[in-house]
């Protein structure tokens, strides 16, 4: 053909031509090992022999996991074994009572003090010693509150004039 | 070695009935179920391959390394196989392309053409053809090579493809022309031998 009265979308193919060249170039183009099966393939039974000798250690970590989630749930429980005891130590069950119960141990409460408090001045107990350096009741009474220059101090005022 | 599959591929079930998933969930897959899936899906999963990466044995690559995949699949089920081995072939593909890893094209050995009856220059100019023949169908675009490759190498009808690619059989008919002419003018210029 001569190539400048040829057809731009003119090729020296024609579709026949080009239908058996592919048809056959298709056929050639399959590989052989398409047609053998996945249970045939060398990586497949290797894979398929493979668990068995993995199985122990499967297990293995399966033992492992089990033994840290014992230790984790003794490991709690001793906490909380410990933290209930300090509880006991620091807050007795005595202290923690009802309100009626406080009110009732303070009522019953006596201090010296509070003894002391409720002496009689009427009667003999205003002579007995109230503090330390032997204070009564009755030296109080005796407290004079007018109180009178006596010579020594009259006549010193008197050489001051 | 086992019989070439004689079933239907998933592509052609879909082809027939467009409400095909194109599988059946699956989870852990046994031997049995391994080799009838690969039986239902390998043929068109490889051309689909071939029409990315146009190298036959990269695209065998691809497939196996898709159903290995599945074999060692222990994740939730999964429910439509086809598309699941379809994607992870094609990723497979994708990444050895970035890799820029070249295939080991398998050349004629010694002892098939001692063995052929058919000369040794002839052996090669065959061999030169069909390098050739792939070179060309590379040039193509993806459309193109697919089109040709569900023609030619899955042997579908207008209609099935026509299914698949969502359009009328005379459209299909039409690409598959201008498909084939495409081709045809890469080969001419690339020297092909059609003698």
């Amino acid at each position: 053909m001569n190539e400048q009265s040829k057809h731009p979308n003119e090729s020296d193919f024609s579709d026949e031509q080009m239908d058996g060249l592919l048809s056959s170039f298709f056929q050639n183009e399959t590989p052989d090992q398409l047609k053998q099966l996945p249970s045939t393939w060398g990586a497949i039974q290797n894979d398929e022999n493979t668990p068995d000798e993995n199985t122990p250690t499967v297990v293995q970590q399966k033992s492992h996991s089990r033994h840290r989630r014992l230790l984790v749930i003794g490991s709690s429980l001793a906490a909380a074994c410990l933290l209930m005891l300090a509880a006991d130590v620091f807050f007795p069950a005595s202290d923690v009572g009802s309100g009626a119960t406080i009110v009732e141990e303070a009522d019953n409460l006596e201090s010296p003090l509070d003894q002391d408090a409720t002496l009689n001045v009427s009667s003999e107990d205003n002579r007995r010693a109230i503090d330390d350096v032997n204070t009564s009741l009755e030296e109080i009474d005796m407290i004079d509150l007018s109180p009178q220059p006596n010579d020594d101090e009259k006549r010193l005022l008197d050489s001051k004039r | 070695m086992a019989e070439r599959p004689k079933q239907e591929s998933a592509g052609q079930q879909a082809a027939k009935n467009p409400e095909s998933k194109g599988g059946q969930e699956i989870s852990k897959t046994s031997l049995q179920q391994l080799d009838d899936l690969y039986v239902q899906h390998h043929r068109e999963l490889w051309a689909i391959f071939y029409s990315q990466c146009s190298d036959p044995e990269r695209a065998y690559d691809a497939v196996q390394e898709s159903f290995l995949k599945l074999h060692r699949y222990e994740g939730d089920a999964i429910r439509d196989a086809r598309a699941w081995l379809l994607r992870v072939g094609q990723n497979w593909l994708r990444d050895v392309a970035r890799r820029k890893s070249s295939s080991c094209r398998l050349s004629p050995s010694l002892d098939e053409i001692a063995k052929s009856k058919i000369s040794p220059q002839e052996v090669m100019a065959k061999d030169e053809n069909r390098h050739a023949m792939r070179d060309a169908l590379t040039a193509l675009i993806e459309d193109d090579r697919r089109v040709l490759v569900m023609k030619y190498s899955l042997n579908w009808s207008s209609a099935q493809m026509a299914i698949v690619m969502d359009c009328s059989a005379a459209a299909v008919d039409m690409r598959l022309s201008r498909a084939r002419r495409r081709l045809a003018e890469h080969l001419e210029e690339q020297g092909y031998d059609h003698e």
